[in-house]
């Protein structure tokens, strides 16, 4: 992976396939799951029934 | 496929988190030899397109997948930014067919339309597919 910044703000992510760009984003989204205090709201039946 | 200034393929990944039942939403550009970019700006003059696009994508989904989450954040704080603007763009019309919360601080909340958030979480509403 191979990282472009043009502004601070803005940061550009290449990757060699659209799978590998996915591991990547689903790995840090792993990783924002395990901090969040009250993860039961997402994983309780109610968020996808209510 | 983004068609504005110039033609950019562009591709929707589902892939499922750690989490039982929730996916994480990668949309990226694909560019020469499938290499790929995530998080570019394209600033190709159809944005609402490639969003209805990226929505429509969800419909497949949650009909697959009718109870999952679907998550997905931003690299930078500009594009979650980005994000809230058209959710609340389209969040309080009738008949919309998601239910949206948003992270704060650490904590899952229902979305927020005038705070920022560092991620997204969608489900499909009730009976959405039997109406």
């Amino acid at each position: 992976m191979k990282t472009t910044t043009r502004k601070k703000q803005r940061e550009e992510l290449h990757f060699d396939s659209p799978e590998a760009a996915s591991a990547y984003k689903t790995a840090r989204m792993n990783e924002m799951l395990k901090k969040i205090k009250n993860i039961e709201v997402l994983t309780n039946s109610s968020f996808t029934k209510s | 496929m983004s068609i504005g200034n110039t033609i950019i393929q562009k591709i929707v990944l589902y892939e499922h988190t750690d989490l039982d039942n929730m996916y994480n939403l990668t949309l990226s550009d694909v560019l020469f030899n499938r290499s790929t970019a995530a998080n570019v700006v394209s600033n190709n003059g159809d944005l609402p397109k490639v969003l209805a696009t990226v929505v429509q994508t969800l419909f497949l989904f949650f009909e697959k997948y009718p109870l999952a989450v679907v998550a997905f954040a931003g690299n930078t704080p500009s594009r979650n930014r980005l994000y809230r603007i058209v959710i609340n763009q389209n969040s309080d019309k009738q008949n919309f067919p998601f239910n949206i919360y948003g992270l704060y601080d650490g904590i899952v909340e229902p979305f927020k339309t005038d705070f920022d958030c560092d991620g997204f979480f969608i489900s499909l509403k009730p009976n959405i597919f039997t109406i």
